[in-house]
């Protein structure tokens, strides 16, 4: 644009708007450097926005997961902590069933040892009975029951969990999608023992425990021998079960590492969108109150002419 | 050639070129006196060659305009250019119609605040975590509680939200079913001031067509009305047509408003009584035919508000942004109670089933607005969170009711979030919240980058028509001692004539 003339008002006017401009743009980089956000509003930059706001509702949600996968992996080392504790006793009424098989050991030995199989049978009840955060993890999604309950005139164990007939699996969202279970049936670890009279029914750990009692309790050392192999057995379960439950632990923590590792560039990219290049504000602002500066000083120079001040 | 100079026409001569030259100084008086004046056109004095006299010669015929008589004042003109006009008072149309749509849709922007830490899509994040909390521990009844605390607090900052869009709308536009509302709107404020300058346009027509007729230039007049003409077509998009003697016609669309000295139609804000719930804008009709000319307002701070305030699709509204807030809500508090409906609660005394007065979260009440503003949370399960249906109703489970520690129907409450609704475009509650904020802001940018342009030529034609019109007061100065220098020396001349009739009268004796 060439203008041939110039109107004064136009050089005030253009002074002062040029002012104007100069100090918004330095009161918006003060805003940016004060607040240290690049974008405040999708508006301002709608293509950066768009990526931040995805951005920062996939790390809410990341952090929820995380949330969910912690509650999980306590639990889960909970319960494998239980399940250790069952594994020693197992192992303890093993090594019982182990000494009393032996037809030398004495009437009075053999009643110690059944009075210490009756305390692993309500040690084990007690395991059963686990709880975190006052919830009995046992108990499937029974978590206000206590799983287990040893009537101990008779010696039975009943279970009171969320049967294996049913749905028992209580788990945590990781992903979109993705479920993983945190718990184990309580009667799949333990299983569950009647006795009636000389009669004993049920099944598992409980079971077996109970049946070696009663053979110890009438001597027969052809039963106690018979239940080394089931406790044995036992056992073996219940060592699968916590393989399968580390399995799960690690796939839980997999899954959070690989939730972590992805927030760590997610923040990165929230952070270079989101963030002001405090080097470069700060240098901008150097510029623009140059700029600023100038404006101001031109104006003063232009105020100051006149032809006016030339004419006597 | 001998010519006979009448004896006494010098003082004539001289005593116009100092009355022209005073003129001129009186021009540049002016001229300086307005430099700041808005809308102010540099005069201009036009000066022309006085007729000259037919001057018989000695012993030659009539020789026919052959003697000066000096100088004659014929006008005061302003520099102004006409076509100018036309183009800037276009211009500001466009640019107060786009800063308008960027002011009110920054203000919607606000409103929703999608990236604040309690703004809408916070409270829903937090909805969907208690949730997923409330999964871990159906059973705990302080995180029950918690869930309905975030239910509430969601509907909250949605109805906050949906509130003040919904007032701000009405102060730009009205509210159909308000009439009151229509008169104190923004559109209606603006269409009284228009009206106020269609008469005083028509009045200065008036004025300006007996000066014209009259013989004169009424350059102040016509200044007043190109800064009137200025300040409506910011209002709204008018065209200007020129006619005799100065006088000109104001147009809108096709409708004419001002002819010559009459203001043929006045524009009237009424409330729309033909709206629906969805509070259609003011109607603006002309006084005399009461023909509704909304369609013609597309320019200017009226057509400006008019779309903001409006119903259009094309591009963000505040009634869109409302709108699909309502949308949004609406979805999930469907999917929220009707996985409320289908689980299981803690109800025992109703075998966990939930019942007529539990089955819903979020309760809707019967009425004509917008869904969002007619949702309240449960009362019932307000008062007894144990009524949230945690649980689902498992197959497996004699009765459906696996266990007070079942969570998997919070779970899939909290998994709403990555849900894909149909009735959000096959989108999930965030990725939908996301994708309209991010259309919202990337209409207010685009309006504001045409903004900004149109102010850039704006700013430009300005500079161009200062110009030609503005005072540069130099120049002034400049003409200032060009006519003293002028004026002194016709006062030279008379004082010279007057000495030689002196000598010619007195001293020959």
């Amino acid at each position: 644009m060439t203008i041939s003339r110039v109107a004064n008002s136009q050089l005030y006017d253009r002074g002062v708007s040029n002012i104007q401009n100069n100090l918004s743009f330095i009161a918006d980089l003060q805003n940016k450097i004060a607040s240290g956000r690049r974008i405040e509003k999708p508006s301002e930059d709608p293509v950066g926005a768009t990526q931040l706001l995805g951005l920062l509702s996939e790390d809410t949600q990341s952090e929820q997961y995380i949330k969910n996968i912690e509650e999980g992996l306590s639990e889960i080392s909970l319960t494998d902590n239980a399940l250790g504790t069952v594994g020693d006793i197992a192992q303890r009424a093993r090594e019982l069933a182990v000494r009393a098989s032996n037809a030398a050991v004495s009437q009075s030995q053999l009643s110690g040892f059944s009075s210490e199989v009756e305390g692993l049978i309500s040690q084990l009840v007690s395991a059963g009975n686990t709880t975190y955060g006052g919830r009995y993890i046992f108990s499937g999604f029974k978590t206000d029951t206590a799983p287990f309950s040893l009537n101990t005139t008779t010696g039975t164990v009943t279970f009171s969990g969320s049967p294996t007939t049913e749905n028992y699996e209580r788990t945590v969202q990781t992903a979109k999608g993705t479920k993983i279970a945190i718990n184990v049936n309580g009667e799949d670890v333990l299983g569950n023992v009647t006795v009636s009279g000389s009669t004993v029914t049920g099944s598992g750990l409980l079971y077996n425990l109970t049946v070696l009692k009663k053979a110890m309790d009438s001597a027969d050392y052809t039963t106690v021998r018979s239940s080394i192999d089931q406790i044995q057995g036992s056992l073996q379960d219940i060592l699968e079960k916590q393989s399968d439950l580390a399995g799960r632990y690690n796939e839980l923590e997999m899954t959070k590492n690989r939730i972590e590792d992805r927030r760590v560039l997610q923040t990165q990219s929230i952070a270079t969108l989101q963030n002001v290049d405090l080097p470069k504000a700060i240098s901008d602002l150097n510029f623009q109150q140059n700029i600023y500066e100038g404006s101001l000083s031109i104006l003063q120079r232009i105020l100051n002419t006149s032809l006016v001040n030339f004419l006597q | 050639m001998g010519i006979s100079v009448p004896g006494f026409m010098s003082y004539f001569t001289a005593h116009r070129s100092i009355l022209a030259s005073q003129a001129a100084m009186q021009v540049v008086n002016t001229n300086i006196s307005n430099a700041n004046t808005v809308g102010y056109s540099r005069q201009r004095l036009e000066i022309q060659t006085a007729n000259a006299l037919d001057a018989p010669g000695v012993g030659n015929n009539v020789a026919n305009g052959v003697l000066g008589q000096g100088v004659q004042v014929v006008d005061v003109t302003r520099s102004h250019d006409r076509f100018q006009d036309a183009q800037i008072r276009t211009q500001h149309g466009l640019y107060e119609n786009q800063a308008t749509i960027t002011d009110y849709l920054e203000r919607t922007e606000g409103i929703v605040s999608p990236l604040s830490s309690n703004g809408i899509n916070a409270s829903m994040q937090k909805f969907f975590d208690a949730a997923h909390q409330l999964s871990l521990h159906a059973d705990d009844l302080a995180i029950r509680t918690n869930y309905i605390k975030s239910a509430q607090n969601m509907l909250n900052t949605f109805q906050q939200a949906a509130n003040q869009l919904q007032d701000l709308r009405t102060s730009l536009v009205g509210k159909s079913g308000d009439s009151g509302s229509y008169d104190t709107s923004q559109t209606a404020l603006l269409v009284n001031d228009v009206n106020t300058k269609l008469d005083n346009v028509a009045a200065l027509n008036s004025q300006i067509a007996n000066v014209t007729a009259s013989g004169g230039t009424p350059n102040d007049l016509l200044d007043k009305r190109d800064v009137l003409l200025e300040e409506l077509s910011k209002e709204m998009n008018i065209s200007v047509t020129y006619k005799d003697n100065n006088q000109i016609d104001v147009k809108l669309g096709s409708n004419i408003l001002v002819r010559s000295g009459n203001v043929v139609n006045s524009l009237n804000a009424v409330e729309n009584t033909g709206g629906d719930a969805d509070d259609n804008p003011v109607l603006i009709q002309l006084s005399s035919t009461s023909t509704t000319v909304n369609s013609d307002l597309t320019g200017g701070k009226i057509g400006g508000l008019l779309v903001v305030g409006g119903n259009g699709t094309t591009t963000s509204t505040i009634r869109g942004v409302l709108g699909q807030l309502n949308t949004l809500f609406t979805q999930i508090a469907t999917e929220i109670n009707s996985l409320q409906a289908a689980g299981q609660n803690l109800d025992t005394a109703n075998n966990n089933n939930p019942v007529a007065t539990s089955n819903t979260v979020f309760d809707l009440s019967v009425g004509t607005t917008l869904s969002v503003f007619r949702y309240s949370v449960n009362s019932n399960i307000v008062a007894d969170p144990s009524l949230v249906s945690a649980a689902i109703t498992d197959s497996t489970v004699t009765g459906g009711f696996a266990g007070v520690g079942d969570g998997r129907n919070a779970t899939l409450m909290g998994e709403i979030a990555n849900k894909t609704i149909a009735g959000l475009g096959n989108l999930s509650p965030t990725s939908y919240f996301n994708s309209k904020v991010s259309i919202l802001g990337s209409n207010i940018s685009a309006a504001r980058d045409s903004a900004e342009n149109y102010q850039t030529v704006l700013e430009q034609m300005d500079g161009r028509r200062l110009a030609i019109q503005g005072v540069n007061v130099e120049e002034e100065m400049v003409d200032l001692m060009k006519y003293q220098r002028a004026f002194e020396a016709s006062a030279k001349v008379l004082n010279t004539m007057d000495k030689v009739f002196d000598l010619l009268i007195n001293r020959l004796v």
